[in-house]
């Protein structure tokens, strides 16, 4: 599974996302992510249609790269975990 | 004693000692009574305080009668003012407006100035009598009775005594009233100093600014050098709080001289039910817990421009640049977050104090007011990462801060008297 983090260095909610994706990669060493800055207005934030009104927004795609999963704003631990485990089982 | 000097001594007593500037002693059957005639409006603070500085002076001086007239919802009061402005040639257009013989008094500033003046004038008039121009233009030619104090002798068509704000003394001991969802509040708790603590905390959880700092500090952490991390963030911070501290402090010397006008009040009171209701809407119509993601063309500029400050050679530059971005964005964001200040300072102005007490209110809500910025600032300095707030305090004090705007909007139209402290 990959994770396409998306946030903005001047959005809180995406600073506090930070710490919790970096325990969450710790604890599932087998998934990868990668941040895309929203202002730099990459190709793949068009790519995925990223135009929700909140930030930060986590895409989970498959192997194939396709998306299973979006996730808005500040997200418990729990519930990416939770969402992360039900896919691996 | 020699012979010569008991002459001398004689012709010194009966000839010197009468010359010299004695304070007669005046038994106080020999005291005249002095009229005191108080125009004065409902809601207005510096009638408040010349109200408890008048009502504290006629408990030392049993010789004075003040007649209050409220003139802001008593029209005939206001004619009978406008006829006295008239017979005396005087500007009646403010009040407190005070008449002691033929002697005017236009606003009240201080026990220690205004105050001085209304009692070395009184003392004249005691000892020496003062014509009573005013006596002829009130209704039947009534005349001021004895031993009656303001609060006994509204021989005319002032309000109640229930409509004049009270002072500190007169407070009612009951400021109770119930929120529905909260319960019973008792506003006697409510202190300057805490109120002042309060709304700087919900006013500085207002992320209007914040975007800018967290993209700064997001630049600053990229920079080799500590020192200089340190003092671009710190002055842009320091700067920030300036343009604050000189807005408020603008406002505050605008509204000594205007706070006097009902107008204001019911003003600012229409600001603070804008900015309660603003808090509110935000709080329902806003992501729960995200970063609502708008135009980014503002944005992007301003980014441009602080990557240009950063970049630039010479440190004193950057240091300028700085300043000229802090004093640019909070300007701008600066209608964002107006009406919390605005009715802060409206509350301050009203309130009874030494002049740098004022400013050192000012400074306790700036310091408040920032500390969320300086946490965000320090707490990136020292970790070297970004840390961020979560959106849970920041919509917390946005419901705290939108009902007590609502309340201090009810409070200043019909409960003005609960808002002064002093």
């Amino acid at each position: 599974m990959h994770v396409l983090k998306i946030g903005a260095v001047w959005c809180p909610a995406c600073l506090v996302m930070r710490p919790r994706w970096a325990l969450i990669e710790k604890e599932f060493p087998n998934i990868t992510t990668s941040y895309l800055e929203f202002d730099e207005a990459h190709p793949l934030i068009h790519a995925y249609n990223v135009n929700e009104s909140v930030l930060p927004v986590f895409i989970f795609l498959n192997e194939e790269g396709e998306e299973i999963k979006r996730m808005n704003g500040e997200v418990s631990k729990e519930a990416i975990t939770q969402f992360i485990t039900s896919q691996q089982s | 004693m020699t012979k010569t000097m008991r002459i001398l001594a004689f012709f010194f007593a009966i000839l010197v000692v009468p010359a010299l500037p004695f304070q007669p002693i005046h038994a106080q059957s020999d005291l005249h009574t002095v009229p005191i005639y108080f125009f004065k409006s409902e809601g207005c603070p510096h009638c408040a305080k010349e109200a408890f500085f008048l009502s504290q002076l006629a408990k030392e001086k049993p010789h004075i009668r003040i007649v209050e007239f409220e003139v802001g919802l008593n029209p005939s009061n206001g004619r009978l003012l406008r006829d006295i402005g008239n017979l005396l040639r005087k500007d009646v257009s403010g009040v407190p407006f005070t008449i002691i013989g033929n002697k005017t008094f236009s606003g009240f500033q201080s026990t220690e100035t205004t105050g001085k003046e209304l009692e070395w004038h009184i003392s004249i008039c005691e000892t020496e009598g003062c014509p009573d121009p005013i006596a002829q233009l009130l209704p039947n030619n009534s005349t001021i009775g004895e031993g009656t104090h303001s609060d006994q002798s509204h021989s005319f068509e002032t309000k109640s005594d229930d409509s004049i704000p009270p002072s500190s003394e007169q407070l009612s001991p009951d400021k109770t009233f119930t929120v529905p969802f909260i319960g019973t509040l008792n506003l006697k708790h409510l202190s300057l100093p805490i109120l002042t603590v309060l709304l700087a905390l919900i006013d500085g959880f207002n992320p209007c600014a914040l975007w800018i700092l967290l993209f700064l500090i997001s630049l600053l952490l990229g920079m080799k050098q500590r020192t200089k991390m340190w003092a671009l963030g710190s002055v842009f911070i320091a700067s920030s709080a300036g343009v604050y501290a000189l807005f408020m402090v603008a406002w505050l010397n605008i509204l000594f001289f205007i706070s006097v006008l009902p107008f204001v009040r019911i003003a600012v009171a229409a600001l603070a039910f804008i900015a309660g209701g603003c808090h509110l809407y935000t709080l329902l119509s806003k992501p729960a817990n995200g970063c609502s993601i708008v135009s980014n063309e503002k944005r992007t500029t301003m980014f441009a421009r602080v990557r240009s400050i950063l970049e630039r050679k010479s440190f004193i530059l950057s240091l300028l640049g700085i300043v000229g971005l802090a004093f640019a964005v909070n300007l701008i964001e600066l209608l964002c977050s107006a009406g919390i200040p605005v009715v802060y300072t409206h509350i301050l102005a009203t309130t009874n104090l030494p002049t740098w007490r004022y400013y050192l209110y000012i400074l306790l809500y700036i310091l408040v007011f920032m500390l969320d910025d300086l946490l965000i600032f320090i707490s990136a300095m020292v970790l070297l990462r970004m840390v961020g707030v979560t959106t849970k305090y920041v919509r917390t004090a946005q419901l705290i801060g939108g009902i007590i705007m609502i309340l201090i909007g009810f409070f200043l139209i019909w409960k003005p008297e609960w808002l002064l402290f002093g």
